[in-house]
């Protein structure tokens, strides 16, 4: 499965680099923008997958080091929603972030990047090109992080199994994915002493809430 | 475009795939149509031009309508049966062997020269 994920997004890339070559030859500076455009987007979607098994791999191996600083996690959601918004954009879809910071707290900045692309992966993937709403708000010392889509949302209740290994809620002929983000998420999360859910949103959708606690309550992963 | 050929119609769920497609396939003289999933695809080709299509180039896994799914409908479509398909996907063992009335699977990542010899090779 991990090798298929990535050969969707190697398509781009072959395609483009054969054809630039002649594009640029015939001048053809629009499609040349285009194919340029395309690309970076593409090796941003294959840095996330290559993240997202690094960080699966060393779940796996029972070695996910965290290492917290003192961070503004408004501004990080900011700026990793930021990424996706021209993606989402294209596709017809928003993204409405309610991050009004700074929410400041002590937590790996790397991980929670991932975190945050593994949840806009999902929401972008299930969605349905309907607006994704992402929140972040401080409390206590600690944070609370929603992601939500309007997209079909579960079946049924997953409960706790959608944050297992290689656990699958949707219709696998449909939906791509390695089967491994939210367990990534989740397995992250705790490493800094936090909680997840996931479900089904009311009015529809699915929504994703990432508790955080302050430094106290984090030590754990430090 | 060479009017020449008739229309490939590429059904990807990638905007991006979609695009480059459109691209490549253009500068190669190619009239290009897209859908993003396999619905897209069957209201493209029911329409009363749809028949002029040349190709299809389908992905396989998509939401609202996956690549079998539009296979199925596709093959009890007398208007649809005859135009060529060429499944194009990251996972050729998931059919097993190639499934009837598809001219060929081709494995992503896919070059240029190979996406244009399938094109010659099966568009009618």
């Amino acid at each position: 499965m991990a090798s298929h994920e990535l050969r969707t997004p190697l398509t781009a890339l072959t395609l483009s680099a054969d054809a630039l070559a002649g594009l640029v030859d015939a001048h053809d500076t629009e499609s040349v923008v285009r194919l340029s455009a395309a690309i970076g987007r593409q090796a941003q979607r294959l840095a996330r997958l290559a993240n997202r098994m690094l960080d699966a791999s060393q779940i796996g191996a029972g070695e996910l080091p965290i290492q917290p600083e003192e961070i503004d996690l408004a501004q990080l959601v900011r700026d990793v929603t930021g990424a996706f918004v021209g993606e989402v954009r294209r596709a017809g879809g928003d993204i409405l972030v309610d991050a009004q910071g700074p929410v400041l707290g002590r937590w790996d900045p790397i991980r929670m990047e991932h975190v945050v692309n593994n949840l806009l992966d999902n929401a972008v993937k299930f969605g349905a090109h309907r607006p994704i709403e992402v929140g972040v708000h401080g409390h206590g010392g600690g944070a609370t992080l929603t992601v939500r889509d309007h997209g079909n949302g579960f079946s049924r209740n997953p409960g706790d199994d959608v944050f297992g290994r290689f656990r699958r809620v949707f219709d696998e002929r449909a939906f791509g994915g390695l089967g491994v983000g939210l367990h990534v998420v989740h397995e992250i999360v705790a490493a800094h002493g936090g909680t997840v859910s996931a479900g089904n949103a009311e009015g529809g959708g699915t929504i994703v809430v990432v508790d955080l606690p302050g430094a106290d309550a984090s030590r754990r992963g430090a | 475009v060479d009017t020449t050929h008739r229309p490939v119609l590429v059904v990807d769920d990638d905007a991006d795939i979609l695009d480059v497609y459109s691209v490549v396939l253009e500068d190669a003289g190619y009239e290009v149509l897209t859908a993003g999933n396999g619905q897209e695809a069957l209201e493209r080709v029911r329409r009363p031009d749809g028949s002029n299509v040349s190709l299809i180039l389908l992905d396989v896994m998509m939401p609202v309508m996956n690549g079998w799914e539009f296979l199925a409908q596709r093959s009890e479509d007398p208007k649809l049966r005859n135009i060529p398909v060429v499944v194009c996907t990251g996972d050729p063992r998931a059919f097993g062997h190639t499934p009837e009335g598809v001219a060929a699977v081709l494995q992503k990542p896919i070059g240029l020269d190979t996406l244009l010899a399938a094109i010659r090779r099966y568009g009618a």
